[in-house]
């Protein structure tokens, strides 16, 4: 899974949102690290979308503008369940890996 | 409307018509600071990519990318094929360029020079009065850029072939050409199945075997004109003393510059068009499998093949490249006659033939939702 793609169902995982603010969430919980361009952003939705793991909530117009609402389905939960494992399963092996790490100038061991 | 909202909307037109654009479009405005008056280069680079993705359709997959872009190579080469041949109905006529320009004079100098108009039987008769853009080679083997022949009747100067073509290359450089080619020398070892000195083929593998014919050669430019010059002496005929000797010069055209233009102007309008048309299609017939089968198989069948065959390559050997080239694109529209496609040229017949089922699948589709 590629980061744009876990940050967006990450994004996703507690509450639908709209593009505006689904890159808004991103850039917030990744602490600025991950600012999606709206391009990247709409493929990625569509590409999810087909593959099952997000689908379109609600509309509403706000201030006469249309407002598309993208929530994750539990194919899509699972997806972002089973990546996060994986991911918690590579930083505790490299976090091991540097606990051995013993007599190395800055770093200490666990 | 704002100034960065108006360069948004144009900016989103890359996207295929729907929904998209406008979410697109209000995302964009919300996340723009609002002292923005142009979107920024990074905003326009990552529009452009993915709404052009986005006019192919069916997001998961990348089939559709490489399919669109051979198609696109395909059309972007019928659309240079269309622009040149567009372009050479506008090329400058070759009658009487010889006679403006004195070139009879400074290759026979003090020598009476005919063309087809004073003798017909000698030289060919079939482009005399208003030469085509391209023609058949003189061995019937393709097609080359049309061509006016001038000669004289040989004498004792002319049959010493070496001496009389340097003399010709000499005087050409004094009056302003430039040569394309260094002159080339038939010793009399001719391979059986080949046209050397005219250019239109290559050596063969046949064995070799000698004759008496000696022949010099070469092309030279000057503005829009390709002259190629020709001194034969000797026959392959073995009891006839020297009855092919000759020596005799053509002139062609060479491509004018808006030739370039029109055909970059082709390939440019063929190229997106190649993608719009596979991403239309592609959209038309994306809720469908059956759909997409009979409109994807057919296109598959035939890209790679149409891809390389669409390419301008067509070697005239011992002329100016961009003639290969020219004689390359006229080639894939044109009919070959040559090998019983009277009517028709074969690459673009395939092209219709594959494109003719997608086109109906597409039509008769029924419009995607958003």
């Amino acid at each position: 899974m590629r980061e744009p793609t876990f940050w967006i169902l990450t994004v996703l995982a507690s509450a639908p949102h709209h593009g505006y603010g689904l890159i808004q969430q991103a850039a917030r919980l990744s602490r600025g690290r991950v600012r999606l361009q709206a391009g990247t952003l709409y493929a990625a939705l569509d590409r999810l979308s087909a593959e099952g793991l997000v689908e379109l909530d609600r509309e509403e117009i706000v201030d006469g503008r249309a407002r598309r609402y993208y929530r994750l389905t539990n194919h899509g939960a699972a997806a972002l369940d089973a990546e996060a494992s994986r991911l918690r399963a590579s930083a505790d092996a490299a976090r091991a890996q540097l606990a051995t790490r013993t007599g190395v100038p800055g770093v200490a061991p666990a | 409307m704002t100034s960065i909202e108006r360069r948004y909307r144009r900016l989103i037109l890359a996207y295929p018509k729907g929904p998209r654009r406008e979410e697109l479009l209000h995302t964009l405005l919300e996340l723009a600071p609002p002292n923005r008056r142009h979107p920024t280069v990074r905003d326009v680079a990552n529009i452009l990519r993915y709404g052009v993705r986005a006019r192919l359709g069916r997001p998961r997959s990348r089939s559709i990318v490489v399919l669109a872009t051979l198609t696109a190579l395909i059309t972007g080469g019928f659309g240079a094929a269309a622009g040149s041949l567009l372009g050479w109905q506008f090329a400058p006529g070759l009658e009487g360029a010889v006679d403006r320009q004195g070139i009879g004079r400074t290759v026979f100098p003090g020598m009476a020079v005919k063309s087809c108009a004073d003798d017909p039987a000698d030289f060919s008769v079939e482009h005399c009065a208003k030469v085509p853009a391209f023609v058949w080679n003189p061995d019937h083997e393709g097609k080359r850029f049309g061509y006016l022949e001038y000669g004289v009747t040989p004498t004792p100067a002319t049959r010493d072939h070496i001496a009389y073509t340097n003399g010709v290359r000499e005087r050409l450089i004094a009056d302003g050409w430039r040569m394309g080619s260094a002159i080339r020398v038939h010793q009399g070892v001719d391979d059986l199945d080949t046209s050397m000195l005219d250019g239109t083929s290559v050596p063969g593998v046949l064995p070799d075997f000698t004759t008496n014919v000696r022949e010099a050669t070469f092309w030279a430019t000057r503005g829009d004109l390709v002259l190629e010059f020709f001194d034969a002496t000797g026959t392959d005929d073995h009891g006839n003393p020297d009855p092919e000797a000759t020596a005799r010069f053509t002139i062609a055209r060479s491509a004018p510059w808006w030739l370039w233009v029109m055909t970059a102007a082709g390939t440019l309008l063929g190229v997106p068009a190649g993608w719009l048309l596979t991403g239309w299609i592609s959209r038309r017939t994306e809720v469908s499998p059956m759909a997409t089968l009979i409109a994807a198989a057919p296109a598959w069948l035939v890209a790679l093949p149409l891809t390389v065959g669409v390419l301008p390559l067509n070697d005239q050997v011992g002329r100016p490249w961009d003639e290969g080239f020219f004689v390359g694109l006229y080639a894939k529209l044109a009919p070959w006659p040559d090998l019983g496609f009277d009517t028709i040229n074969p690459i673009a017949g395939m092209a219709l033939c594959a494109l003719a089922p997608a086109l109906l699948t597409a039509v008769t589709a029924r419009r995607p939702r958003h």
